[in-house]
């Protein structure tokens, strides 16, 4: 008898939680995706948490490819993706009756890095796809020291990888002596640490620890994306299920990029806004 | 919960076995045992070291069901009723038959609790009732002035001859109709020893009492009847003073003589 | 022969002992003192006024003068940059600039005839010959240009008075364009025409020099990057115009403060032109660079009064464990990650400990030996030995895609996913605790009537108890450490402290994956080094907590039992 009276007790609590968890499920956005989009998804948290208390936004960093799948699986509200869906993504999703729907929230351009100790400072777009094919393999041909190029890329689920190679590359095939790392991140650190490694990021990614290669003339930066002139550029997106329906917190969301904190907020990331 | 009809143990007997077999696997520990136990009495079983007594004491109250392949032929009964009935209630069973192990095994709980132990079984709660049980117990065991003040403290903290006491109590306290006890003994000093001889001395005439042993003067100390054991067969079975100063059988008397074994 | 073998091995013995306590100290000394750095640490008055703002935390007296004192020494400095920028002289330039421009086109506008001819001529004629009228027309215009740009008046200011030139030259140009039509009825194209050569060569020069302008004041802006990095904003207008906290706040420790000073104000990148005509960037030191200027005077002043702009003071910063994090990890604390962990540790618990414990009662008390028995045994033994990733794929494909225990990823699924991965220790442990347990035990209470499911509650489990629990409570350590499981089905990069009703819905930060996210993913990695480091110490603590929790609760279970 006592026992049946606890387990009573029990589930009574079991069921209040349940209820009081499905009612709370509205507030929040879940977001999941490409790491280089992934600065602005936290900076436009931040500032939407600093302006509507109440809201709990997450954030994971698991690649383009993984926002796709999460998205159309249902789990994530955001797909932040650093390169356009595929068709067969475009397809799967519509087979599970997802619509995506893209915002570009910025431009992004690829810096191609160097260790800061290395002699070489500007390359073509040919040598650099010379490079990645395997074609060059030693940083004296381009002018540099004598020294077996050490070439980085990022893993084919990664955004920053299909513009690369799409962009670069023109799609051939990347040197199998390559390495490959999962983030920005990753392949800036790899790049600090050797001296004689290449790798591509986001714009964003670019700071003191390693020293970005003009491409064609042109070094990266906000003025020669905008132009134009630098020749490795992409749009940002952020991919939702149909449009998200107005006032709800994913339309707020996804329409900061249109404000002028949120131009603001991406300028100050080192990321290009989308309109001026 | 009946027999067969042919069969009807007489009631004076609290218990009987008639044609008992025992088997672990294909070992044929033992053979064919007929004897009763008188009621109110206490009845010793003697033997050389595996003779199959303490298998036959554990079957009374079904404990070899926790040894695997063991096996039973023959009839058991205990107050007319065949302990190896397939609808028995074997709870119910030990809680009239209760046991004395070899080494004292208390619980690792308090003094209290240890005796307390089978009365909550029974579904006893109130403090009151627990309370004059555990002090009724432990006065029986003759523990009651040594523990009296320290009821609570662990139990495993007691000499070894306090622990078989306390277990005695332990198995007092919920009234069984009959003991067993299986060289309850063997492990204590002769101090310790002739207190549990005085006090199954007191028990007797409440309870039936069976006490398997290796001394044979505890035997003849304490029993009213003794059985006699030789390779899992119950080769005599008679009175204490009958068996001790005339036994019938060569076997018994080379054993008590002290031939062998 | 047998003593110097015993001896050697007692050597041996005790020079692995060694070597396993130098390696575990060498292992755990660098993170407890990096990670101790995370709470303790030298701040600077930034990280005061950090607290202040965004926490609410009160700021006693004494700290409230530093602050006070720090932006008193920061005063010249910006007295510096804002008469660097906005040089008079460029002010009287531009003003000398704008009225020999104001002459030229009143010169222009009497010269009448000229323009009439040169605009009755056909298209390409036209062009050329205004553009050679425009071209001797400006030449005081553009002498007084170049002039200006070689003279000392700093680029900066030199830029902001061209570019409001340009402007003004354009709409001047429209302007005159618009005036003649009216008094010479040009037609659209014979306006455009002269709208667009009449101040050709002067806007081109403009474009030229602003140019080379901007080269050089790409380098001033990049130190001026450096000193807003390194001591934050200005002023509060400027303040208030950023977004992002880590540009509204300077270095706010003084390891980060230093490295900033030297990474970013004496040394810079700056863009060149190579010998080949293609852009590059050199890294140069920025005293060398700047010499001889008002800039060179900043950099000095800078690294004289370092100590005094930022006010280095010990301090302990116990918010580290319980403030949320701001700007990516940037400020703040770790708050939500732990919390993440402890629901993460302590469901995986509730929900593995219940079904182990039944489990090993089955499998000690009740089974019995044979194909089946072992099958299942065989079963645990290999889930012990599966990869925690593929625990972690399951997760994701089952539990979320398939059954949908919750939308996204969630506390509760990364909960069940940790619950299987701890499984099988937990079943192990309980049922050799539970083999431990005496058999006279189990005889005595059956022999007093017990019931076989009766004396396993109140005898064998209570018996077992304190093993159990130290074999539940490593596994909640090993839980707690896990990072793969949680990756697919429950760890997220950011997100807030979960509150109790929201776990069965929502993901969490949880320690070891956001220890790997920041190390590895995050933009700005080498700021963020003291909360990498803090969060693995939490991490160690807290595993090592639970270890002697373990031990302590087992050493007082026997202590009772004694």
């Amino acid at each position: 008898m006592k026992n049946l009276l606890k387990l009573t007790k029990i589930s009574a609590f079991a069921a209040c939680l349940m209820f009081v968890a499905y009612a709370e499920a509205e507030d929040k956005i879940v977001i999941d995706g490409s790491t280089t989009v992934g600065p602005i998804s936290k900076a436009f948290a931040d500032f939407y948490k600093e302006n509507n208390g109440g809201v709990n936004i997450t954030i994971s960093e698991s690649g383009s490819g993984n926002g796709v799948k999460s998205l159309m699986n249902g789990a994530c509200d955001i797909a932040n993706m650093s390169r356009f869906m595929k068709s067969s993504e475009f397809k799967a999703c519509a087979d599970k009756g997802i619509m995506p729907v893209a915002h570009v929230v910025a431009f992004d351009g690829l810096a191609v890095i160097v260790n800061p100790q290395n002699k070489v400072g500007a390359l073509t777009l040919a040598q650099i796809a010379d490079i990645y094919t395997g074609k060059i393999t030693n940083w004296k041909q381009v002018g540099g020291d004598d020294a077996e190029i050490v070439v980085i890329s990022r893993d084919t689920n990664s955004g920053t990888y299909e513009t690369f190679n799409e962009v670069a590359l023109k799609k051939q095939a990347i040197t199998p002596k390559a390495e490959y790392v999962g983030s920005n991140g990753q392949a800036r650190t790899r790049v600090n640490s050797t001296k004689n490694a290449i790798a591509y990021v986001g714009l964003g990614f670019v700071d003191n620890s390693v020293k970005a290669l003009s491409v064609n003339g042109t070094l990266p930066s906000a003025s020669s994306i905008v132009s134009g002139k630098y020749a490795i550029s992409r749009p940002l997106f952020m991919f939702t299920n149909a449009y998200p329906k107005m006032g709800s917190r994913v339309y707020d969301f996804v329409t900061l990029h249109l404000t002028k904190e949120g131009r603001e907020i991406v300028r100050e990331l080192g990321y290009i806004p989308v309109c001026e | 919960m009946e027999m067969s009809p042919n069969y009807h143990p007489p009631k004076e007997f609290a218990i009987s076995a008639k044609d008992f077999s025992v088997f672990y696997g294909s070992f044929h520990a033992v053979k064919n045992v007929n004897m009763d136990f008188e009621r109110g009495k206490v009845t010793a079983i003697i033997g050389p070291s595996g003779c199959g007594k303490s298998t036959f004491l554990r079957c009374i109250n079904r404990m070899n069901d926790l040894v695997e392949n063991c096996r039973t032929e023959g009839l058991l009964a205990f107050d007319g009723i065949d302990i190896y009935h397939k609808r028995l209630d074997v709870a119910e069973l030990r809680r009239r038959i209760g046991m004395v192990f070899q080494r004292p095994n208390p619980f690792p709980k308090s003094i209290y609790e240890n005796v307390a132990y089978g009365v909550r079984l029974k579904g006893v709660r109130k403090k009151a009732i627990l309370d004059e049980i555990v002090e009724n117990s432990l006065r029986r065991a003759a523990l009651w002035d040594e523990v009296k003040d320290r009821l609570s403290s662990n139990a495993l903290g007691m000499s070894g001859g306090q622990q078989q006491r306390l277990c005695i109590a332990r198995a007092l306290a919920i009234k069984p109709c009959v003991l067993l006890m299986d060289e309850p003994c063997s492990a204590l000093d002769p101090k310790s020893t002739a207190r549990i001889e005085d006090l199954i001395a007191e028990l007797s005439g409440e309870y039936t009492i069976a006490i398997v042993t290796h001394n044979m003067q505890q035997a003849a100390r304490v029993s009213d009847n003794t059985a006699f054991f030789y390779e899992g067969r119950l080769v005599e079975f008679g009175t204490t003073s009958q068996i001790f100063t005339n036994p019938k059988n060569k076997a018994t008397n080379d054993y008590i003589t002290g031939r062998f074994g | 022969m047998r003593n110097i073998l015993d001896r050697s091995f007692t050597i041996m013995a005790r020079a692995c002992l060694c070597l396993m306590a130098l390696t575990l100290l060498g292992f755990l000394l660098p993170i407890i003192y990096n990670g101790l750095g995370a709470v303790f640490f030298n701040a600077t008055v930034e990280h005061e006024k950090f607290l202040r703002e965004n926490l609410d935390y009160d700021i006693p007296q004494k700290k409230i003068e530093l602050i006070e004192r720090a932006d008193a020494a920061r005063a010249p400095l910006w007295k510096m940059i804002s008469s660097y920028e906005n040089s008079h002289g460029a002010a009287e330039s531009g003003k000398l600039l704008a009225q020999i421009r104001k002459d030229v086109f009143a010169s222009m506008r009497a010269d009448k005839e000229t323009l009439e001819k040169i605009l009755g001529l056909g298209g390409r004629e036209r062009a050329e010959k205004l553009r050679k009228y425009a071209e001797s027309a400006w030449k005081i215009y553009d002498l007084e240009a170049s002039r200006l740009a070689k003279s000392e008046i700093s680029p900066f200011a030199l830029d902001k008075a061209f570019k409001s030139e340009q402007t003004s030259l354009e709409s001047d140009a429209k302007k005159f364009a618009s005036d003649c039509d009216k008094t010479m009825k040009l037609g659209f194209s014979k306006r455009n025409s002269l709208r667009r050569n009449i101040c050709l060569p002067p806007l081109g020069l403009m474009k030229k020099l602003r140019a080379e302008i901007s080269l050089q004041n790409a380098a001033y802006f990049e130190l001026k990057n450096g000193i807003r990095e390194l001591l934050g904003p200005s002023d509060k207008t400027e303040k208030s115009k950023l977004n992002l906290l880590r540009q509204r706040y300077g270095q706010t420790r003084m390891d980060m403060a230093k490295k900033t000073l030297e990474e970013s104000i004496l040394h810079i990148n700056i863009k060149t032109k190579n010998s080949r005509g293609a852009e590059i960037s050199r890294r140069v030191a920025s005293k060398q660079y700047f010499k001889n200027s008002a800039v060179e005077d900043m950099i000095d002043y800078i690294e004289n009064n370092f100590d005094s702009m930022l006010k280095p003071h010990f301090t302990a910063y116990w918010g580290f464990f319980f403030d949320e994090p701001f700007d990516s990890n940037i400020f703040g604390g770790i708050w939500p990650m732990i919390c993440g962990t402890f629901y993460l540790t302590f469901g995986s618990m509730l929900i593995a400990a219940p079904l182990g414990i039944a489990a090993a009662i089955y499998f000690s008390e009740y089974a019995k030996e044979g194909r089946v028995i072992s099958l299942l045994r065989m079963c645990v033994g290999t889930l012990a030995g599966v990869p925690s990733i593929v625990f972690g794929l399951f997760g994701l494909a089952f539990l979320i895609n398939t059954l949908k225990v919750s939308e996204s990823k969630s506390v509760l699924a990364g909960a069940i996913t940790l619950a299987l991965l701890i499984l099988p220790t937990i079943i192990r442990a309980c049922e050799e605790a539970l083999k431990a347990v005496p058999q006279s035990y189990r005889e005595a209470a059956l022999g007093l009537g017990a019931g076989k499911w009766k004396a396993i509650c109140t005898v064998i489990l209570p018996a077992a108890l304190p093993s159990m629990l130290t074999g539940i409570i490593i596994s909640m350590g090993r839980a707690a450490g896990e990072t793969a499981p949680i990756i697919f089905t429950a760890a997220t990069s950011i997100g807030s402290a979960l509150a109790i009703s929201d776990i069965f819905t929502q993901p969490t930060p949880a320690l070891p994956w956001n220890i790997y996210n920041i190390c590895s993913e995050h933009e700005m990695a080498d700021r963020v080094g003291h909360v990498q480091y803090g969060m693995v110490l939490t991490l160690i603590g807290l595993v090592l907590a639970l270890n002697f929790a373990a031990i302590w609760m087992r050493a007082r279970l026997q202590n009772k039992v004694k």
